[in-house]
């Protein structure tokens, strides 16, 4: 997503690696880095989640909206009967990313504008009946911001949302997996990133269902 | 201590659940190896260093005149503050004109560690943007091709140059420069090449005129950069290390080391790296990084010390920060026992460490 400069003999020293399914951090091509989980960080949000995948460091803020009713008025009529129905009892989770830890340039600009168009159209198959704001802060960038930020959102979503709600439907966990060649690798980070042809994403519930999938890159999964 | 996770746990998403005031990675703490710091060695912006005139003004440090008669010259007593170039060149001109009674202080402007070398006295930061002298040896990656030159990042606050004579050409013996070499320089060098360089000279607004006109220099081929802080890198004789486990290592001054597999002595151009190989420089690659975070300085010896100590571990487990910190210890350990069997002199009035490989080191560890 944050592509780096780098040189010819570096780029297939990467794709090699992965063809050899010896990564450049040694890892094996379907193992993931270690994550670290603190959670409530920030007094002002419902909930907060902080995960560090490697370098990758993202902070989310879960909060939800205090006056539910004003939103439900602004509801669109436009649609079908029963997406309207839908619409006036559930909201879909609203994402906002930012990546002003990393710098002001266009570069992490356009990261945050992707990561938080990926990240909503990847929780569309979540609904809340008020209003959800999701938050996400990048800390530090190295690969695989969606699966970072899920776990955060997860965890934040978890402790945020009523049993009642969570019960009925499951909250995802986005597996992000990168194509290299003919080789498939999870958990990327930065360098690989710079060298994948094409990722997708598929969101996963408790129960092993597939909730959410996304594809993006110019090559062929 | 929990035993080592097998493959299967390496594999698979573990997620560690950190307290809030817990203090999670933890990193080496230099104290708890005993490395003690004299009081007077690490300086804050402000700190009087010394108000005998002997000493030379060197980087990081300034002159301020304190009124005469005030007898503690506190720095909040300093009343005309004169801001100096750290050059010892201005020094010579002011000497004529600085013929007052009023004593006078060298006063710290930085954050860091004192450092006397005869008479010169400068201030060493723990952490700032790599400055460049001549002579170092430096990793940069192209970031432009200009008319007649390259500009490099380096690392450092400007962007480095290169230019076209400072490279070494093929057949360049046998042949002037003509207009087809300035033409075809994405030949030599492309955007995104990593180069390595020496020094040649700093300009007056503080960047860096490279040049590779030596056989070891030049782009480098397989292989990855780890960064780190420059501060780290201990300046030693050669910075191009042939590791025994057939890794090349190049430790960059200005923070850039670059990790490959040591090209074999046949004629193939490239030889495409072995599993075995990649292994290898994915382990020293962690060597590296683990004990640039652990705040241990780089040089072969550590690294090596680093490479035997991890060598039994999976490579992947090196990015843990548990395994990270108990390497990095063992290396830091080692390390200090090897200086103390070399004691050399304390160095100066000012209570320095003879080894700057520890002061150098833990004081990054300070920030």
């Amino acid at each position: 997503l944050l592509a780096q400069l780098l040189s010819e003999p570096e780029r297939q020293y990467i794709f090699d690696s992965v063809q050899d399914a010896v990564r450049i951090d040694g890892r094996q091509c379907l193992a993931y880095r270690q994550a670290a989980l603190r959670l409530d960080l920030l007094c002002y949000a419902t909930a907060s989640a902080q995960v560090s995948l490697g370098e990758t460091d993202v902070l989310v803020s879960v909060r939800e909206e205090d006056n539910p009713g004003a939103t439900a008025q602004q509801q669109g009529s436009t649609g079908s009967v029963a997406v309207q129905q839908q619409q006036a009892v559930s909201h879909p989770v609203s994402v906002w990313v930012d990546c002003s830890c990393l710098g002001s340039g266009p570069e992490q600009q356009q990261l945050a504008d992707e990561a938080q168009a990926h990240l909503s159209s990847l929780y569309r198959c979540l609904r809340t009946p008020t209003p959800v704001f999701v938050d996400i802060l990048l800390l530090g960038y190295d690969g695989n911001l969606l699966d970072a930020a899920s776990i955060a959102a997860s965890a934040a979503l978890m402790r945020a949302l009523p049993a009642s709600l969570l019960s009925a439907q499951a909250l995802p966990l986005f597996a992000t997996v990168h194509r290299i060649g003919s080789q498939q690798i999870v958990d990327a980070n930065q360098l690989e990133e710079s060298c994948s042809m094409a990722r997708v994403t598929v969101g996963v519930d408790s129960n092993g269902r597939l909730v959410a999938c996304q594809t993006c890159g110019e090559g062929s999964l | 201590m929990q035993s080592a996770p097998d493959d299967e746990e390496l594999d698979s998403l573990s997620i560690r659940l950190v307290g809030l005031d817990e203090n999670y990675p933890v990193r080496l703490n230099w104290n708890d190896l005993g490395v003690q710091f004299s009081k007077q060695s690490i300086v804050v912006p402000g700190d009087r260093l010394t108000r005998s005139r002997e000493f030379i003004p060197g980087h990081g440090t300034l002159r301020r005149t304190v009124e005469a008669g005030s007898g503690n010259a506190s720095f909040a007593a300093g009343r005309r503050q004169k801001q100096n170039d750290d050059n010892a060149e201005d020094n010579d001109e002011d000497d004529e004109d600085e013929d007052e009674e009023g004593a006078w202080e060298l006063a710290a402007s930085v954050a860091g560690r004192q450092h006397v070398v005869n008479k010169l006295l400068c201030v060493l930061p723990g952490r700032s943007r790599y400055a460049g002298e001549i002579g170092d040896v430096v990793v940069g990656r192209v970031q432009e091709v200009a008319s007649r030159r390259w500009r490099i990042d380096a690392n450092a606050r400007l962007q480095a140059t290169l230019h076209l004579s400072g490279v070494l050409l093929p057949g360049e013996d046998l042949r002037r420069k003509s207009e087809e070499d300035e033409r075809a320089m994405r030949a030599v060098l492309a955007e995104g090449d990593l180069v390595s360089a020496e020094v040649q000279s700093v300009q007056a607004d503080g960047s860096l005129v490279l040049h590779t006109r030596n056989a070891r220099y030049g782009r480098l081929g397989q292989g990855t950069l780890v960064r780190v802080p420059p501060a780290l890198i201990k300046r030693s004789k050669t910075h191009f290390h042939s590791l025994p486990c057939g890794v090349t290592l190049v430790l960059g001054m200005n923070g850039y080391c670059w990790c490959g597999p040591t090209p074999g002595q046949s004629d193939v151009r490239e030889p495409l790296a072995s599993p075995a190989d990649r292994s290898e420089v994915a382990r020293v690659r962690a060597c590296v990084r683990l004990l640039a975070v652990n705040h241990v300085p780089l040089y072969d010896t550590s690294v090596m010390q680093a490479y035997e100590v991890a060598r039994e571990s999976p490579v992947a487990l090196l990015s843990r920060p548990d395994e990270q910190l108990r390497v990095a210890r063992l290396v830091a350990e080692q390390l200090l026992t090897a200086e103390v069997g070399e004691a050399q002199p304390g160095g100066g009035g000012f209570g320095l460490h003879s080894g700057d490989l520890i002061s150098g080191g833990a004081l990054s560890a300070v920030h």
